[in-house]
């Protein structure tokens, strides 16, 4: 039951309004496409990035080390992230999605989005963070691990095997491009 | 295409556009901290009249707990629906006898989570697992969640887990842990003894934080070492469930 992590911080001071804001501002774009990408809706995403930043505002100067500030930060949007989709888990449902999505088929760009992110939305929540933390939000490896609170090797498992999911005929190789 | 190409392409499609939004954010952050502030300031000046009353209420409440406490212990005993202290250990010994049907994985290809329930949680029932936080030390890597039934359960329930591919026990420490302690280990500030198994029952369930009929919050622990993929087993009288996490 391994989930994102959300390191703890350890104790300290409280930090200024301008330090919160200099440090916080640089992550908002990529916690918001993180968000985006999990959720599909912008404004639900808006929502998981403002709840996280309320918590990092909470939590942000009792950080040991803030170089892993990044890394926390997504993996508190993550969690928003997950909390946002289980309260709209029945809406979710009911869209009917197939059990089995080709990405491949449609020649048309924008039908192949729409395929692509139906098939990233049925992948369970720890394969889709590790998908689109990989390939939308372009990290290594490495930092994809530190977000999902997990081993290289583990992230590297589970992100082969949610490519096979979305693209069977793709070589892992190709994929990986 | 390349799938990354496809990702950035397919979710560019839906997004807007981020123009102020991180002065925006930044900003809602701020203002509400600042209206807590103020809140707060009030608070200060009724907190001497409101502190009076909460030490009557919790007066008031003790003595509730004491009486009513006193009253369902009385109720229990004379109703005797708790099994017997030996009953009770003899049935914990029968589930640690149970043998361990937790599978083995050749392959990360091979290894598929589940079974889930009709809301995502892990497991078939009637005890499901949910996910949490994480936390690390030298050690390793310590997980928060949850194990939840819906319906009562009677007697224990004891839960084990493997690491898939080195078939490494899953520890447990906190107040539901059980089973031989191996070593101890120092997280959060706090040194607990690092056990193999964790022993539930419904009336030790704690309902301070979801909204699940029963729940046992309760922290796992793996090493470093550990390949990402566990495997879990959960026995009670009348029924096993096995689920994977990979």
């Amino acid at each position: 039951m391994q989930q994102v992590a959300e390191v703890k911080p350890s104790r300290g001071g409280a930090i200024g309004e301008q330090t919160f804001a200099d440090l916080l501002q640089p992550l908002i774009e990529p916690g918001f496409r993180l968000a985006l990408a999990m959720l599909h809706d912008p404004q639900a995403a808006e929502d998981a990035v403002q709840e996280a930043s309320f918590t990092a505002w909470r939590k942000v100067a009792r950080m040991q080390d803030q170089r892993r500030l990044r890394p926390w930060f997504l993996g508190v949007v993550a969690n928003k992230c997950r909390n946002a989709r289980r309260k709209k888990w029945v809406a979710g449902v009911s869209l009917g999605l197939p059990e089995h999505l080709s990405v491949v088929s449609a020649e048309e760009p924008t039908l192949r989005g729409t395929d692509l992110r139906r098939a990233v939305s049925r992948l369970r929540h720890e394969d889709r963070l590790v998908v689109v933390l990989y390939f939308y939000l372009d990290m290594p490896l490495e930092d994809v691990a530190a977000v999902a609170g997990s081993s290289v090797g583990a992230t590297r498992a589970r992100l082969y095997r949610s490519i096979k999911r979305l693209r069977p005929d793709l070589s892992i190789q190709e994929a990986l491009r | 295409m390349s799938l990354r190409r496809d990702t950035h392409s397919a979710f560019d499609e839906i997004a807007p556009s981020m123009a102020g939004l991180s002065e925006r954010v930044v900003q809602t952050v701020l203002t509400e901290n600042s209206s807590r502030h103020r809140r707060k300031r009030l608070m200060f000046r009724v907190r001497g009249p409101l502190s009076l009353v909460a030490v009557f209420a919790l007066i008031a409440i003790v003595a509730a707990g004491l009486i009513g406490g006193r009253v369902i212990h009385d109720w229990n005993l004379f109703h005797n629906s708790v099994p017997a202290g030996d009953s009770y250990q003899s049935q914990v010994a029968q589930l640690e006898a149970v043998p361990l049907r937790i599978p083995t994985v050749q392959s990360f290809l091979d290894c598929q989570s589940g079974p889930y329930n009709s809301v995502g949680s892990y497991g078939s029932g009637p005890v499901y697992g949910d996910g949490g936080t994480a936390s690390s030390n030298d050690w390793g890597l310590y997980f928060h969640l949850d194990a939840y039934a819906e319906t009562k359960v009677a007697g224990p329930i004891l839960v084990r887990a493997l690491d898939l591919y080195t078939r490494q026990p899953v520890i447990f420490i906190g107040q539901y842990a059980a089973g031989p302690a191996a070593v101890s280990d120092t997280f959060d500030g706090h040194t607990y003894d690092q056990h193999p198994e964790l022993l539930l029952n419904t009336s030790t369930s704690d309902k301070r934080f979801t909204s699940h009929e029963f729940v046992w919050p309760f922290v796992d622990g793996v090493p470093k070492s550990w390949s990402g993929s566990t495997g879990w087993q959960i026995d009670g009288i009348g029924f096993s469930e096995v689920f994977l996490v990979c």
